[in-house]
């Protein structure tokens, strides 16, 4: 099938993908609902949770590179290499252009975000939402990324609330977050934003020497020696 | 020959009177669709170029109007991702039978989109629902995904965002 947005993706530019799957039906019987490929009333490139497991799980084994294997001292440090590998891979040919996405960076984003948790999940910092999972994303966060008519122009990401406790869902949507952050940090800066820059923005640090940007700087190059 | 002529008149006006007759029966219920819904439906197809990658088939969304009356608001239970409960349209329309879903991707709050569609419903003649053919199960049953439903009370879509998780 021709004219996707990536090589991976099953359906055409326009259509997401939908699993088969079983319903019962008012009068108890179980009929099974045809999948395929589905158009998107929005025109928008939309990926949804199951297109994104067949992704994680028929492609992201088979690749090499960063992020270094290294644990960080976290038990589960090393255990979602392969999710952070992929995404950052499926994102860097869709949105990535001349400034790929390190997943090192990534990498150390998750270790001081939820220290390797997937389940982590504690009020966001307004105190309204939660922040969920490996990248701790927000609810406002998860919201924008799947609104057809919000400020994404493009290549829009839809995970429910409790499919965010998936790592390799959670992983897909918060580097995807990471690069409107980074469109929205060079607006603001009115030149192109470096990751770091970047990452100041997702954590709501409004400067380099705070403590806690340090750690995560610390974290970065740990993995980078 | 006036005779002939008059019969003739005659059998044209009782052919036209059954023709509106039987018009009016079937089509009067997309009475509900204004110029604005019938252009809706053309620039949503306009954009489709709907495919099934297995059958290389097309399916383009479009109005179908029923009786109220013939309109049931009722759920099923879906195992997509998580088992979820999903609020559907059941509609018989002469020996045919419809059921109108929702997408599955979605995490729907199934008892708000069911109280806006009674509520929609209540009292109503005719509602009109702009959807896309699925498939079409063994007893006979047409499955449509749902785009928007339409009464005259006001139309319910399923890109609001209200009536999601």
């Amino acid at each position: 099938m021709t004219n996707k947005i990536h090589s991976w993706r099953k359906c055409p530019l326009g259509q997401y993908w939908r699993n088969s799957h079983p319903m019962h039906t008012p009068s108890g019987k179980i009929v099974q609902r045809r999948g395929g490929c589905v158009h998107n009333p929005s025109g928008k490139d939309q990926i949804y949770a199951e297109e994104m497991k067949l992704i994680s799980d028929s492609e992201f084994s088979k690749l090499t590179g960063a992020p270094a294997g290294k644990a960080l001292g976290f038990s589960q440090g090393n255990k979602f290499d392969d999710e952070i590998r992929g995404w950052c891979k499926y994102w860097n040919e869709v949105l990535g252009g001349d400034n790929p996405i390190d997943p090192d960076l990534v990498k150390a984003l998750i270790a001081t975000e939820s220290g390797f948790r997937g389940s982590a999940r504690i009020k966001d910092g307004s105190g309204q939402g939660h922040a969920t999972g490996l990248m701790q994303i927000t609810d406002a966060t998860r919201k924008i990324l799947s609104d057809e008519g919000g400020e994404i122009q493009d290549h829009l990401v839809n995970v429910s609330e409790s499919e965010l406790k998936d790592p390799s869902l959670n992983i897909a949507t918060g580097v995807r977050w990471l690069f409107h952050k980074r469109k929205l940090a060079s607006k603001r800066l009115r030149r192109e934003a470096s990751w770091e820059e970047t990452i100041m923005l997702y954590k709501g640090y409004k400067r380099k020497d705070d403590p806690q940007m340090i750690k995560f700087v610390k974290t970065y190059q740990e993995l980078k020696k | 020959m006036t005779k002939k002529f008059a019969g003739i008149i005659i059998i044209v006006l009782i052919f036209v009177t059954i023709s509106v007759s039987l018009g009016w029966y079937f089509f009067r219920y997309y009475l509900t669709l204004t110029w604005n819904d019938l252009l809706f439906a053309w620039d949503d197809n306009k954009h489709v170029e709907l495919s099934r990658s297995e059958t290389n088939e097309r399916y383009y969304n479009r109005w179908l109007c029923f009786d109220a009356r013939n309109v049931e608001v009722s759920e099923g239970i879906i195992e997509y991702g998580t088992v979820r409960k999903v609020p559907l349209l059941d509609v018989k329309f002469g020996s045919s039978v419809f059921q109108f879903n929702v997408d599955p991707e979605v995490e729907w709050n199934t008892d708000t989109v069911q109280n806006r569609w009674r509520a929609m419903l209540e009292n109503q003649e005719s509602v009109c629902i702009f959807s896309v053919y699925s498939q079409t199960d063994d007893d006979g049953t047409e499955v449509r995904y749902i785009r928007r439903v339409k009464t005259s009370t006001g139309s319910w879509d399923k890109l609001d965002k209200s009536y999601q998780k």
